[in-house]
């Protein structure tokens, strides 16, 4: 479990991290969002023991990272943004040098190299100089690296940051298969990434913490409704008819759309309510031609640049 | 620790750096060795160490100054200071690894007295206390360019820095004879690194200059430490 509690980080009259409280509970995937420059990997190498914090505590499994800093460490595989490494060693020698600094048991080094290798999809590169490989690659020794220690809490800062798609969908793909029975905090500024890979976000924004929690809250925090647009070749008689058939729609909007006869809706309705099925039997009954049907839902993207917006607006 | 040591012995002996300190210091050791040694046909071997500790001043920054600044020039000093190896371990580990070579270089030397041995009258006790004289001078000295190079992030600067430092210190035994306050001479006595040196290869043997250095590298590798503790406040 991870617990920080009013944090706090400035660099001069600059504050880095104001005042950031949250718990990430055993076996929980958390993804920290936030724009760059918010404070996510300040508070990632605070997590990881690299930074001291201004201010405010961190624990690791119940060991405070400043008070027993050994104990808080070995608890944690750790992913730097940027993926800093020995770009001058082979593969096998960089894992070889991280089972050492962690101190694995000699007898236990080649099979942990050989395990994380197989995982990370880096078996072949062992012989291979780091310098030499790509970059996708290289972010992958990255991750072994974090995970040489088999850690229960895993740290990646900007996991994919900088590759190309194929990159990162594969790495996804190896992040999904690690989520089991560990901690895992994403930082990124890629909604689509937290979307597909954690369970429970921390907005950050300006180095304050604006929302912490699972994905489906945070998209009722920001007011979130199933927005429907259709385009009908019908009259505004014929709509009157048509919704009121359809209990589940909160409120409409119409308007002449730019086809001779067609009439732009929209209609909104609860998050748990798909109109499209009643929409399309309505019309059918109507016998309404439907020249297009399509949500308009507001995505997390929007939710993050509206919690971010309003913020820097308070400010 | 000794992943630490491994690592950055390998480091040494993959840059140039360390060859160019191996390669400059027997160059100038076999230099003063037939200049003063070989060719007025003496057997005072120890003149070699008196030489070449002048020229430490330039050689030592290459040895110590990525030994730090490079981990924070790359980034790899988040490996280490977020991995469970505490401090003053990591400390001690690059501290060694710099000796080590330092060390080697000093092995390879041992030719010029065995070859004097060979073929004149050389007092070993002499040579032996020059020789532990000069590994205790080289031990302070690193642990100098250590703590420099954990100031920066570049390398060069750190040498650069460590140059300066040692010409400093080297300047202050040149001008403690003629520094007539008392309280100023022995102000300055405290800095005497090349002094004490002086005495080693005179021959004396005294606890008091072998604490000195020992003393002088333990307060440099705290330093060190607390150089790291203190950055660690300025960390992004």
């Amino acid at each position: 479990m991870i617990e920080a509690k009013m944090l706090y980080k400035n660099f001069g009259a600059s504050v880095a991290v104001n005042d950031v409280s949250f718990t990430i509970p055993d076996g929980q995937i958390t993804g920290v969002l936030g724009r760059p420059g918010c404070g996510k990997s300040t508070i990632a190498n605070i997590l990881a023991g690299y930074t001291a914090s201004s201010g405010g505590s961190v624990s690791i499994n119940g060991y405070d990272i400043e008070r027993h800093p050994r104990r808080a460490k070995a608890a944690i595989g750790y992913l730097p943004a940027n993926n800093p490494i020995y770009y001058d060693m082979t593969v096998r020698e960089y894992l070889d040098f991280l089972s050492r600094l962690h101190r694995l048991p000699r007898r236990q080094v080649p099979g942990r190299i050989a395990w994380v290798s197989d995982i990370m999809g880096i078996s072949e590169y062992l012989p291979h100089l780091i310098l030499n490989l790509d970059r996708g690659v290289i972010r992958r020794i990255g991750i072994a690296g974090a995970l040489i220690n088999d850690p229960p809490i895993l740290l990646l800062d900007q996991p994919t940051a900088g590759l190309s798609p194929a990159d990162t969908r594969e790495i996804r793909e190896i992040l999904k298969s690690l989520r089991q029975d560990r901690t895992m905090v994403i930082f990124s500024s890629y909604l689509a990434e937290v979307l597909e890979l954690c369970q429970h976000v921390l907005v950050l924004n300006g180095g304050k913490l604006i929302a912490n929690d699972s994905i489906a809250n945070l998209r009722a925090l920001a007011g979130d409704k199933n927005r429907l647009k259709l385009s009908l070749h019908a009259t505004l008689d014929q709509l009157r008819r048509i919704l009121s058939s359809m209990e589940s729609v909160e409120d409409v909007s119409a308007q002449p759309g730019l086809e001779e006869g067609a009439l732009d809706v929209i209609l909104e309705s609860g998050v748990d309510t798909d109109l499209r099925p009643q929409v399309w039997a309505a019309c059918a009954r109507e016998n309404i031609p439907i020249l297009e049907m399509k949500y308009l839902n507001v995505s997390l993207e929007e939710i993050f640049l509206q919690l971010t917006g309003k913020i820097q607006g308070g400010d | 620790m000794r992943a630490v040591y491994r690592k950055d012995l390998r480091s040494h002996f993959a840059s140039a750096s360390s060859y160019m300190f191996l390669a400059v210091f027997l160059f100038f050791g076999g230099s003063y060795f037939t200049r003063f040694v070989l060719a007025q046909n003496t057997s005072e071997v120890t003149e070699i160490f008196a030489n070449t500790s002048v020229l430490m001043v330039l050689l030592f920054p290459f040895l110590t100054m990525r030994s730090m600044a490079r981990e924070q020039q790359i980034g790899t000093d988040k490996l280490l200071l977020t991995g469970p190896l505490p401090i003053v371990s990591l400390v001690t580990a690059k501290l060694l690894a710099c000796y080590t070579v330092f060390l080697l270089s000093l092995a390879l030397t041992a030719i010029f007295p065995l070859l004097v041995f060979a073929g004149g009258n050389v007092s070993a006790g002499e040579v032996l206390v020059s020789y532990l004289g000069f590994a205790l001078f080289g031990l302070a000295v690193i642990s100098l360019g250590v703590f420099i190079s954990s100031l920066s992030a570049h390398p060069l600067r750190a040498g650069l820095v460590t140059a300066i430092c040692l010409i400093i210190l080297w300047m202050t035994d040149s001008i403690l004879p003629n520094v007539a306050n008392p309280a100023l001479h022995s102000l300055l006595s405290v800095f005497s690194l090349f002094g004490r040196l002086e005495e080693f290869q005179y021959g004396f043997l005294r606890l008091s200059s072998i604490l000195y250095m020992l003393s002088f590298a333990a307060v440099f590798v705290l330093f060190t430490c607390k150089s790291i503790s203190l950055h660690r406040e300025n960390k992004v």
